[in-house]
């Protein structure tokens, strides 16, 4: 049954086509078996009537030969042959000759009997004059001809009883059909949704119940569509609702991220605020470093333009080769010792020169160890001897003084530009919102610079940088994140302690961890350091923002922050993936 | 009338019978018959119906008596037992071909039927026959 069939029966024909059937079957029953039974009757009573003319013309043969009545007996023959259907009356006599005017050839045979054109009756004749038998034959064709007549009329009232047969199923079914079929077009309307369809009582049966029912239908549907539609219109206002909502709740969000970037790099302002004192302290550091320096050259500038040439004309030709190389060791000399140092040195060389009998030990000693020449200096000998040594060694000391303040001030001017290079990448906004390859690194030091004055003091800053490529990230927010927690390493130590800065890489991600040697965080608030606008600081000097915004940042570049922290060591762990599709997969 | 007919028309025979010892059987056929006398072949061939009409073409009636001496001296001389030449009438009655034979009680009446039949023939004593009568004499057959 896998193909539905293409052509069912309507309700109509189901109801006609058995009725028809029936009657159509009833007619050919009458059309056939009323002429069969009739013909068998028929012949029946006309076997039984040729047998009877039989008898009689015996009878007569049996009169008339007792009475020699020859015309009686050929009357009886005579009536006989005209009876209707006779074909043949004859006489057999017991050698089986046959006497008959009606078939020149007939000649009895026994075994002669009905078939189904001709009906014989025989009768025996038993007198002194003959012994034998009277045969009577008669044609069927009339009962043929009663039979087509009645089959004619048969067929005649099958057809009829056929017709009427049709009509009156045609009727009946119309009368069950029609008030379906008004049901059908009903509910075909509704099916359409056309509930304002009418659908009447038009039979008092079942089907007239089934209507009335499916009024009743109808108006629940009708009501059930009504609460729909009324439900819809509600649905569709709140809908109206939720959406004004939801637009008025996108809009909200756009403004706290534009709010929160504000606050972000006000965050960063802030933290800039404070620093800000001790930067500027820093900055001025080099620069006294720089004046002070350009006042030395200058000073001995002026003695060297005033001294040396006399001095270099009191020289030999030789001692003055000896003079210059001398400066040009004392220029190469980069030995930095601390002032104590310098201070035993050149004690100890004070000692050498007085035991080697040098004269104005003392002031030699103090120009060699200006020019750092605490050793090599033996293969100027001749040069120290000689009776203006001190002049020579003090000119020669402030020649290469010179030297050593212009790197002083080169010095002084990278240190002051690495702190103005940290400010501006330090306070540069992106506006752009794209990520960029940076070095974490070179992020961390920033900080570090920035935070060098309020470091130096009495925090031991160790850094454990491995080499780890460079991370695709918002460069800004990442040294805000660095800022937030060197600053809160600062301040839990107080200003005290050591701070463990470790960069390392772990599979993919960087990993950043800020150690404090600090009181640590208490268990009770440690969950709550990352909510924002909590603080332990006294009002007015945080805003409890910090650690909020460097989870929102870390979480942004898809990475995490872990803590440890116990009285003594507190570790903030943050990873940054560094391939930049883990942190887009993990961002989204 | 008729009663006086009749009573003079006994007295005749009576006087006929008593007046002639030797009888004599004749065969006679109505006045109508083309036919003066008679052999035994023709009339065997008519007492046995072979022969149906006459030579004029008009259709032979054969009259018999049912009994009698007449009747026995006339079977005698066609050579016929009474048994056969019935059962050849009877026979002859289902062919259909020949007119029945009428069996007459007495010679009077049978005289009286061919004389009143066209084409009849039969047989009497031939001192029954009247002198005037419409039938003819066309054989004779001693009566022993």
């Amino acid at each position: 049954m896998t193909r539905k069939r293409e052509r069912r029966f309507t309700v109509r024909q189901k109801i006609q086509l058995p009725i028809i059937l029936f009657i159509a079957l009833l007619s050919l029953f009458m059309f056939l078996y009323f002429p069969y039974v009739h013909k068998r009757a028929l012949t029946d009573s006309f076997r039984n009537e040729v047998h009877s003319l039989a008898q009689m013309v015996a009878n007569s043969v049996t009169i008339g030969a007792s009475n020699q009545d020859w015309e009686g007996i050929r009357s009886a023959i005579d009536f006989v042959r005209k009876a209707p259907g006779v074909r043949f009356v004859a006489l057999i006599d017991m050698d089986g000759e046959t006497f008959t005017a009606d078939t020149e050839d007939f000649r009895y045979d026994p075994g002669y009997e009905t078939t189904d054109t001709l009906i014989v009756g025989r009768y025996p004749v038993e007198t002194d004059l003959f012994s034998g038998s009277v045969v009577v034959g008669s044609s069927t064709e009339f009962i043929r001809t009663r039979v087509n007549k009645l089959r004619l009329t048969a067929l005649w009232v099958a057809v009829i009883t056929l017709v009427l047969g049709t009509l009156f199923g045609m009727w009946v079914a119309n009368l069950i059909v029609r008030p379906l079929s008004l049901l059908r077009l009903a509910a075909i309307k509704i099916g359409h949704g056309d509930l304002e369809t009418a659908v009447y009582r038009t039979s008092q049966d079942e089907i007239g119940d089934l209507a009335t029912e499916f009024s009743k239908m109808i108006a629940s549907v009708r009501q059930a569509q009504s609460n729909v539609q009324d439900a819809n219109a509600e649905l569709q206002t709140k809908n109206r609702l939720l959406e004004a909502e939801r637009r008025q709740l996108a809009r909200t969000l756009e403004h706290l991220k534009t709010t929160q970037a504000q606050l972000v790099q006000s965050e960063k302002m802030a933290a800039l605020g404070q620093l800000i004192a001790g930067i500027a302290h820093e900055i001025n550091t080099p620069l006294g470093a720089i004046r002070a320096s350009i006042s030395n050259i200058e000073h001995a500038l002026n003695h060297t333009l005033r001294e040396l040439p006399p001095l270099l004309r009191l020289l030999p030709d030789d001692t003055q080769e000896q003079f210059f190389a001398l400066v040009r060791m004392s220029l190469e000399r980069e030995i930095s010792l601390s002032p104590r140092e310098e201070r035993s040195r050149r004690r100890a060389l004070i000692r050498e020169l007085e035991e080697k009998a040098y004269p104005h030990a003392d002031e030699i000693a103090d120009a060699l160890a200006d020019m750092s020449l605490f050793d090599g200096w033996e293969r100027f000998e001749s040069l120290l001897r000689t009776e203006h040594a001190p002049d020579i060694l003090l000119a020669a000391s402030r020649l290469a003084l010179q030297q050593r303040n212009s790197q002083n001030i080169e010095t002084a001017v990278e240190r002051a530009s690495k702190i103005v290079f940290a400010l501006k990448s330090f306070s540069h906004h992106d506006q752009s919102g794209e990520m960029s390859r940076a070095d974490i690194a070179d992020g961390i030091d920033t900080v570090l610079t920035l935070y060098h004055n309020q470091l130096k003091h009495g925090i031991e800053v160790r850094r454990h940088f491995d080499p780890v490529p460079m991370v695709f990230c918002y460069p800004d927010q990442l040294n805000q994140v660095w800022t937030n927690l060197i600053h809160n390493a600062i301040h839990a130590m107080n200003n005290e302690g050591t701070l463990d800065i470790e960069v390392r890489r772990e599979d993919a991600y960087a990993t950043v961890t800020i150690i404090d040697s600090g009181i640590g965080i208490p268990d009770d608030i440690r969950g709550k350091i990352f909510d924002p606008f909590f603080t332990t600081k006294e009002a007015g000097q945080g805003t409890g923002l910090g650690l909020d915004i460097v989870k929102r940042i870390v979480e942004r570049h898809g990475g995490s922050i872990d803590l440890e922290s116990r009285p003594g060591r507190t570790a903030f762990t943050v990873r940054i993936p560094i391939h930049p599709e883990e942190a887009q997969s993990s961002e989204t | 009338m008729n009663t006086t007919l009749r009573i003079g028309l006994f007295l005749t025979l009576l006087v006929c019978a008593s007046h002639t010892m030797e009888a004599q059987t004749a065969v006679i056929v109505n006045r109508s018959v083309p036919a003066s006398s008679m052999g035994l072949k023709e009339l065997l061939d008519i007492y046995t119906l072979n022969k149906a009409h006459w030579d004029d073409g008009s259709r032979i009636t054969v009259f018999d008596l049912k009994r009698g001496k007449t009747k026995e001296a006339f079977y005698e001389y066609i050579d016929m037992s009474e048994e056969d030449l019935q059962r050849i009438w009877l026979r002859k009655q289902f062919t259909g071909k020949a007119r029945p034979p009428r069996s007459i009680s007495n010679e009077e009446e049978l005289i009286d039927m061919v004389s009143r039949t066209p084409g009849a023939i039969g047989y009497v004593t031939e001192r029954n026959i009247p002198k005037k009568s419409n039938v003819r004499i066309v054989a004779r057959v001693k009566q022993r």
